[in-house]
């Protein structure tokens, strides 16, 4: 469960997040999407602290994100972003368990869920368990960036684009998997894309802001249908001709 | 040459271990300081351009000037808390050198901590890590190539530097490079300069290998080449300390200034000692010539032989013109022995002063014996000088009272100016009385009738310690007293000077005609 109440970022006399208000209940994903620059990064990063808010308050299970050290949240929060972010000094087996590392378990035990979260996320434990992050396609290092994130059981995951620089084809196979991991072992989180089509894909419900403020927030089903206004009818627009292209794309993903 | 090969292997001893204690040290400063204003940017600029002013300073100028810095704080600890320590040998070489080691290790920190990839550190962040584990875990393992290269640039610039710790008192393989320049042996100066690259090289080649194993992952390669440093490092702090806290008491320290002479004399007093006394000794060569008074004082040094002129001008600090040599020799006497609690334990019977001098040839032609007759030439003449002639009081007084001065003075090496007259390249030069050289290029030395030139009796000088508390050393070395002529001091000089002897060969020769004496 992740609550916003009216946060704000300013920077200097910007204002890049206006006093925005969010409820995600538990087992929800909402997907926050807009054009660069509105703010849905920065609301997402408010979430883990990396960013700090300038007014508002963020909860998370009914408990005030800024109650505990900030490294302590974030071990409780799964984070995946488009950068990737896999140090390259350790192999894909230490890069996924450095949170659970952080949280002090247990050698075998880490070892059990490194494994289980590979084949989770579709790469084979004998061929990659030992791999360095250059040996990595860019596919496969995202992959390993999701499991790293799902790695400590997190109350909450957030994704910022994480597949905003892959290629069409790497994006939907994650995207699916997303979607199938999601099925299996329902979690709490957000994701930021500016991509309509995988905010339809992914999302229980969709934000959609504009200039630091969410103009519509509605199932994708109710926002496909029912734009609230121009703005929001132009985002849809775009994914409805793509859909074919997308179609036509998986057909051949599946080849 | 077995001797030889033993001095160049303590040397070498020395200057390894001299080197790699400051590198360590440096090591340890300048990484927790470079992360520090890593994060602390308004601090950064501050210490990097401190340590980069460290860095303009020449290193001979830098180990010097540790001399008399850590004598004031010497002082002032032991008028606060009784405590002395050593002004010169190893404490201000280490300290002169740890400073030079900061920049390039502590600029590489920086750059390479700066140069991280930001989405590593938000993912470190991210995971949840703390400030000192993304430190550890992130920061210093992705910024290590740079900080690697940093301090392979430090080792190879302390090594480089720790050949000028000599002067300063800590023995080094600067040692037979400086000797080997003064007493033109000049397969001394390269053995000292090949020993010196050669460890650098070494060590650079050795962190190079150590940097691949690495990156590369071989841990075995790693574990032996640290092995290596640790073994190396315990071995060196072990007998460091053993040298520290278990003192040869038994040792005398025989200081000596840097040149020829000072090197002979050196030895003379060394095989004197050890053959009457129970004594060993160890002398320290090519210390700078201000050093030595104060070391003596502080009982750094045991023995060191001086001239009456040096002590009135230099530590007296006297003024003006100087009194007759009788009087002198007797003032500075009272002085080190009234003021200072020193002993003269011998005047060895010659003087080693300025004086003009030109070829006996050119002399004649001219007409001059004396500086009087040369100043009616002298604005057509050059004069050929040492470093510091031109700055010191004999030159003020000579202008003052003769009013004479020359077309052209070049200043150059002391051992190049004999040549230099000889072959016509210079007309007059300030030679140094005892130097064998004037008799071998039949040089004429100019009477200095108004008395210009302080005279400069050769004084064997002992700490107040060595005379309270080895007896022996006193009675042995009264015996040098009017010892050595002028004329024997010029052989003996000339045997290295010129004939390329070692300087041992010319003490050995000295101590063979003092047997043969009734």
């Amino acid at each position: 469960m992740i609550e916003l109440k009216s946060v704000t970022k300013v920077y200097e006399d910007l204002t890049v997040v206006n006093s925005i208000d969010l409820f995600i209940p538990k087992g929800e994903l909402l997907v926050l999407l807009g054009e660069s620059g509105c703010g849905k990064t920065t609301t997402l990063k408010m979430i883990n602290r990396l960013i700090h808010p300038t007014g508002g308050e963020v909860k998370i299970d009914g408990k005030n994100n800024t109650d505990m050290p900030p490294y302590e949240l974030r071990r409780e929060i799964g984070y995946c972003f488009q950068k990737i972010g896999l140090f390259p000094h350790m192999t894909v087996a230490n890069n996924i368990a450095i949170t659970l590392g952080l949280l002090g378990w247990e050698k075998a035990k880490i070892r059990e869920r490194v494994i289980e979260l590979l084949e989770l996320t579709e790469l084979d434990p004998k061929i990659f368990y030992h791999r360095y992050p250059k040996e990595l396609s860019g596919g496969q290092a995202q992959r390993v960036a999701v499991a790293r994130a799902l790695s400590a059981h997190p109350k909450v995951i957030l994704f910022d684009e994480p597949f905003g620089k892959l290629d069409p084809l790497n994006r939907s196979h994650l995207q699916k998997e997303i979607q199938k991991i999601k099925n299996r072992i329902p979690f709490t989180g957000a994701f930021v894309t500016h991509d309509m089509m995988e905010a339809l894909l992914l999302g229980d419900r969709i934000a959609i802001m504009k200039r630091g403020s969410i103009v519509q927030i509605d199932t994708p089903k109710n926002i496909f249908n029912n734009p609230i206004d121009d703005y929001v009818a132009s985002l849809i627009r775009a994914p409805k001709e793509q859909m074919k292209q997308l179609e036509a794309t998986l057909e051949r993903g599946d080849g | 040459m077995k001797e030889q090969l033993l001095i160049l292997g303590s040397l070498f001893y020395s200057h390894l271990s001299l080197s790699l204690v400051a590198l360590l040290v440096g090591i340890l400063i300048s990484i927790p300081l470079g992360v520090w204003v890593s994060h602390q940017k308004r601090w950064q600029n501050l210490v990097l351009g401190f340590s980069g002013v460290i860095q303009t300073i020449p290193g001979l100028a830098l180990l010097a000037i540790m001399v008399p810095i850590l004598g004031t704080v010497s002082d002032w600890s032991e008028t606060n808390f009784n405590y002395k320590f050593s002004s010169i040998g190893t404490l201000p070489a280490l300290l002169a050198l740890i400073l030079y080691s900061l920049l390039p290790i502590l600029r590489n920190t920086v750059t390479g901590i700066a140069g991280i990839d930001e989405d590593l550190i938000e993912a470190a962040d991210a995971v949840g890590m703390t400030p000192k584990q993304k430190l550890f875990k992130v920061e210093l393992i992705m910024a290590m190539p740079v900080i690697f290269a940093g301090i392979r640039t430090a080792t190879i610039w302390v090594i480089g530097l720790a050949t000028l710790a000599t002067p300063v008192g800590a023995p080094s393989l600067g040692n037979i490079i400086f000797s080997g320049l003064q007493t033109k042996n000049y397969p001394l100066v390269f053995a000292g300069c090949i020993a010196a690259a050669l460890l650098a090289i070494f060590f650079d080649s050795l962190m190079g290998l150590l940097e691949k194993a690495w990156q590369k992952r071989k841990w075995n390669t790693l574990k032996v080449i640290l092995c290596f440093f640790i073994l190396l490092y315990s071995f060196i702090f072990y007998k460091g300390s053993k040298d520290i806290f278990f003192k040869d008491e038994n040792k005398i320290i025989v200081g000596t200034k840097a040149f020829t002479e000072q090197y002979i004399l050196g030895d003379i007093i060394k095989m004197i000692v050890q053959e009457k006394t129970p004594y060993k000794v160890d002398i320290r060569k090519s210390l700078g010539s201000n050093l030595l008074f104060d070391a003596l004082r502080n009982d750094q040094i045991d023995i060191y032989v001086t001239y009456s002129g040096t002590i009135w001008s230099t530590v007296m600090k006297e003024k003006g013109l100087p009194p007759s040599s009788k009087a002198l020799l007797s003032k500075v006497t009272d002085y080190v022995e009234k003021k200072h609690n020193l002993k003269v334990a011998a005047r060895l019977g010659f003087e080693n002063k300025y004086a003009f001098a030109m070829t006996r040839k050119k002399a004649s032609e001219l007409g001059i014996k004396t500086i009087d007759d040369l100043k009616k030439f002298a604005g057509d003449l050059k004069l050929g000088t040492d470093y510091v002639f031109l700055d010191r009081l004999e030159w003020k007084n000579i202008r003052g009272l003769y009013k004479i001065d020359f077309q052209k003075k070049i200043v150059m090496d002391p051992t190049l100016m004999y040549e230099s007259v000889h072959d016509n390249q210079v007309d007059v030069i300030t030679a140094y009385t005892s130097d064998g050289r004037i008799k071998k290029y039949d040089l004429l030395i100019l009477k200095d009738k108004k008395k210009a030139i302080p005279s400069y009796h050769t004084m064997l000088l002992l700490s107040q310690r060595a005379v309270t508390k080895r007896p022996l050393l006193l009675k042995e070395l009264k015996k040098l007293d009017q010892s050595i002529t002028l004329e024997i001091m010029q052989d003996l000089n000339f045997l290295v000077d010129e004939k390329g002897k070692s300087t041992k060969e010319a003490a050995k020769t000295f101590l063979s005609i003092l047997k043969k004496r009734p």
